[in-house]
């Protein structure tokens, strides 16, 4: 009997998730809808042209040990088309030649640069103002993580506006125009997050590019997933208020609400959701209106670990990360005076996405021990176990659907077959992995119980 | 009845063919709308007869995204030729159609123009307000005296096109343009920080002193902005007096910004002279003096030496940056004196060692080892013998 109430549940517990997942893709296609109606005709080629009508934008990079890509990177976001921008970077301690790199490429020369905040970071060593573009600026400082990077950048950031990239993303040049149209349409919005894409495969610059699907089954799979859960799981948020998660790798925020609640958690492993969640608390408790978005098409190229190894690394931290978020926002849960974040999102991390890997194996240990115990027949064993493969494929598929509905992006026969391929395998063997992976992760986390996580960066070849 | 038949069937059938000849001009029309908006999307140049083909779109009130496009297409291939139609849509349009023929109009390039947009200045949707101000940037280039007239008439309403429109215009233009924003807004911080980076192309001298020998009417950012832009270009010692006039006469607070002339002043002068300046300085004004004052090598060490006491907190982790970009023999000596005077010394000595670790071994052996006896913190301490063993000194 109870083995075949814990089967019930576990067959409950996907079809909840499966419906939840639904309605966030359907949540998604609406709020890009509404977004893109919004904005169709505001004309990227006249805003470029109006320098003091739009927000002044300090655009923040952290690098760290950033050698290899940090010039091509920097090339890309000086050609942005955003007329009125400031740019920061700040050299977090890298051990490479990434500070000698900049100072040779960019003409960086020491100068007294004024701060404006003064959030907590480690100290700088020096700072510099590029002698070859005016608006380029570089603060070289201790190592101290991701967080005290931006926590630095953001103190010697003058304008209205603070966005924050990875130092090896690539943004399209029309790009932070896109991403500061809501801020300008709607006074409401605090906060924006761009749509994150894989350049794996793909030839990416700041104003062309060639889109692949890329032929390593791991990058594929991970194609898969950004849209699934990073892009258009995300988007789905927005219809009720409640994104949670501008990535790390590109989000705009009025400065003076980053400095409001404090910047960025230091030893905060996900910093990026950790902010946000603090933006959506400080603001709720204040009962002020705002509204927190992901722009479908502010788009932003990153690159993908393309090895399992760097792979298993990135996703611990991400759990982790989130880990750490729910944890310190705990009191969060279930309160309706959060909004949508404390009665849906909140729960809807905690189940699935931090506990679902434990759901899945729990579930697939004790309906594999009914089974040996012949509780349950060989008939339910295959319908529980294949239950999650095939929801989990029925869904990619439809994010591929929705996917190719909103965007001209992988639209051949090819590359169809070859994502479709992609999700057999994911639904196969690569779930599962990584599930093994975040369950150890939490366990890690658990075992060693400290805050403080450094920075991953894929490998560069 | 057969005739009733037959008047019925045909009337079907009629019926049915324009039914049909309706849905094929639709076809039609819509296939012929897609070509040219392929065409346009792929950068294609259109000619001037294919112009008249879109004349049905953009009357088409059935489909308010055709019109929006084929404005669109109208305005990037410079077309005027549909100039009643825009301005009738000005009128009773939605917005987005409203904004397409204001970014149409921009074509247009005539006063009666400016006068019909100039209403949605004012508009409280932003797009069509930010459309707005660029079309009459625009109609403004073409048209300056007449929009030089209209901006001294209502300054408020034309600010924001004024300001566009300043990095556009000729150095003459400019020049009196600024006049005019100075007129009307020099007490605006936000709108004479905007036009500051740009006011450096009035280069000639009378300008510069004019606007030099006024510069109290502006606010306080403005004028340390200026007084920066200013001291880049000019021969500055004949400006001494006026500066010294400035410096004893304007209010406590605002001193500051006339500081860095005497930094740059200063930097010929025998170090003693530039001593006795600074002394008299507050905190505020010391740290700026000193972040503009670069003399030779020996004179700043000197300078840092002789004044023993005299060096606030604030104003240490500047010198020992300075320090480090000099490399000069007496470094330690100096750092000596700045120790005896900082209260925390470990924090300073830890600046020092950061800045100094990329230079060679063997300019930095002694350094650290100096470092390393004067180091209190065990942190600080672990993490320079850290960078011993990482770069494997042999001391």
């Amino acid at each position: 009997m109870i083995f075949k109430f814990l089967s019930l549940l576990y067959f409950v517990f996907f079809i909840i998730y499966f419906f939840t997942f639904f309605l966030l893709l359907l949540g998604a296609y609406i709020s890009i809808k509404r977004i893109r109606k919004k904005t169709f005709w505001a004309r990227e080629d006249i805003l470029k042209n109006l320098k003091f009508c739009l927000p002044k934008v300090s655009l923040v990079i952290p690098a760290f040990n950033e050698e290899k890509t940090i010039s091509q990177s920097l090339l890309s976001f000086l050609e942005n088309d955003y007329p009125n921008l400031e740019i920061i970077i700040v050299n977090d301690g890298s051990k490479d030649n990434t500070l000698e790199i900049l100072k040779k490429d960019f003409l960086f020369f020491p100068s007294y640069i004024k701060q404006k905040s003064f959030l907590p970071h480690e100290p700088v060593i020096r700072t510099y103002k590029s002698q070859r573009y005016e608006k380029l600026i570089l603060i070289d400082k201790l190592n101290g993580g991701k967080a005290d990077a931006l926590n630095c950048g953001i103190n010697f950031a003058t304008g209205e506006k603070f966005c924050f990239v990875d130092a090896d993303v690539i943004l399209p040049k029309e790009s932070l125009i896109r991403a500061v149209l809501p801020h300008i349409l709607d006074k409401e919005v605090v906060g924006t997050g761009g749509f994150i894409r894989l350049r794996n495969g793909s030839e990416v610059s700041s104003s062309k590019y060639k889109i692949k699907v890329p032929e390593k089954n791991i990058e594929r799979i991970q194609i898969l997933e950004y849209l699934r859960a990073f892009s258009l799981g995300r988007a789905g948020w927005d219809l009720i208020n409640g994104e949670v998660i501008i990535s790390g790798a590109y989000g705009i925020f009025h400065s003076e609400i980053v400095r409001e609640v404090g910047g960025f958690q230091r030893f905060s492993i996900g910093e990026d959701m950790e902010i946000v969640v603090r933006i959506h608390k400080r603001l709720k408790e204040q009962n002020k209106k705002y509204k927190i978005l992901i722009v479908p098409d502010a788009l932003c190229w990153t690159e993908a670990p393309d090895n399992f190894e760097d792979l298993i690394k990135q996703r611990k931290r991400w759990q982790k990360g989130l880990l750490t978020t729910l944890l310190l926002h705990r009191d969060i849960f279930f309160k309706p005076k959060y909004g949508a974040i404390g009665t849906f999102v909140f729960p809807y991390f905690l189940f699935f996405e931090l506990l679902s890997p434990f759901i899945e194996f729990l579930g697939i240990l004790i309906i594999l021990a009914g089974f040996l115990l012949n509780f349950i027949t060989f008939k339910t064993l295959m319908a529980i176990i294949l239950l999650p493969l095939l929801i989990g494929f029925f869904q990619n598929n439809l994010t591929l659907l929705l996917h190719f509905i909103l965007f001209p992006f992988y639209r051949s026969f090819k590359w169809l077959l070859l994502l479709i391929f992609s999700n057999f395998q994911e639904m196969t063997y690569y779930h599962y992995l990584l599930n093994i992976q975040k369950i150890k992760s939490v366990f890690e986390f658990f075992s060693q119980f400290h805050l403080k996580g450094g920075w991953v960066s894929p490998k560069r070849i | 009845m057969m005739l009733f038949n037959f008047f019925v069937i045909s009337s079907l059938f009629s019926f049915l063919i324009l039914i049909s000849v309706f849905l094929y001009y639709l076809f039609l029309r819509e296939k012929k709308f897609s070509y040219f908006l392929s065409r346009f999307k792929q950068g294609e140049i259109l000619r001037a007869e294919e112009l008249e083909g879109l004349l049905p779109f953009i009357k088409d009130s059935f489909s308010s995204e055709k019109r929006w496009f084929s404005y669109r297409i109208l305005e990037t291939i410079g077309d005027t030729k549909y100039k009643e139609r825009a301005i009738f849509d000005l009128e009773n349009s939605e917005n987005y159609i409203k904004s397409a023929a204001i970014n149409y109009l921009k074509n247009v390039k005539k006063k009666e123009v400016f006068e019909i947009i100039l209403k949605f200045l004012k508009s409280e949707d932003v797009l069509l307000k930010l459309h707005s101000i660029n079309t009459l940037k625009f109609i403004s280039m073409e048209n300056y005296d007449f929009f030089k007239r209209n901006f001294e008439e209502r300054p408020i309403l034309f600010i924001e096109v004024a300001l566009e429109l300043f990095p556009h215009l000729d150095k003459e233009k400019r020049k009196e343009l600024f006049f005019i924003i100075k007129k009307h807004f020099c007490q605006k911080e936000d709108v004479m920080e905007k036009i500051l980076p740009y006011i450096e192309i009035l280069s000639e001298e009378d300008t510069y002193e004019e606007i030099l020998y006024q510069l109290d009417i502006f606010p306080p950012s403005f004028q340390e902005g200026f007084i920066n832009l200013f001291l880049k270009r000019r021969e500055i010692q004949k400006y001494f007096q006026y500066f010294d006039f400035k410096f004893k006469t304007v209010p406590g607070n605002l001193r500051y910004i006339y500081v860095s002339f005497f930094s740059q002043y200063y930097c010929d002068k025998d170090f003693r002279q530039a001593l006795e300046f600074f002394l008299c300085l507050n905190e505020k004004e010391k740290e700026i003096f000193l972040k503009d004052y670069f003399p030779e090598p020996d004179q700043f060490i000197q300078f840092i030496i002789s004044l023993k006491g005299g060096i606030p907190a604030s104003c240490l982790n500047i010198i020992v940056e300075k320090l480090t970009l000099l490399k000069h023999p007496k470094t330690l000596e100096t750092m000596e004196n700045l120790l005896d005077i900082s209260k925390n010394k470990d924090s300073l000595l830890f600046k020092f060692f950061n800045l100094i670790k990329e230079w060679k071994e063997d300019e930095i052996k002694g350094l650290i080892l100096w470092i390393l006896t004067k180091m209190e913190n065990p942190l600080y301490r672990d993490r320079v013998n850290n960078f011993i063993k990482e770069k494997k000194f042999d001391f």
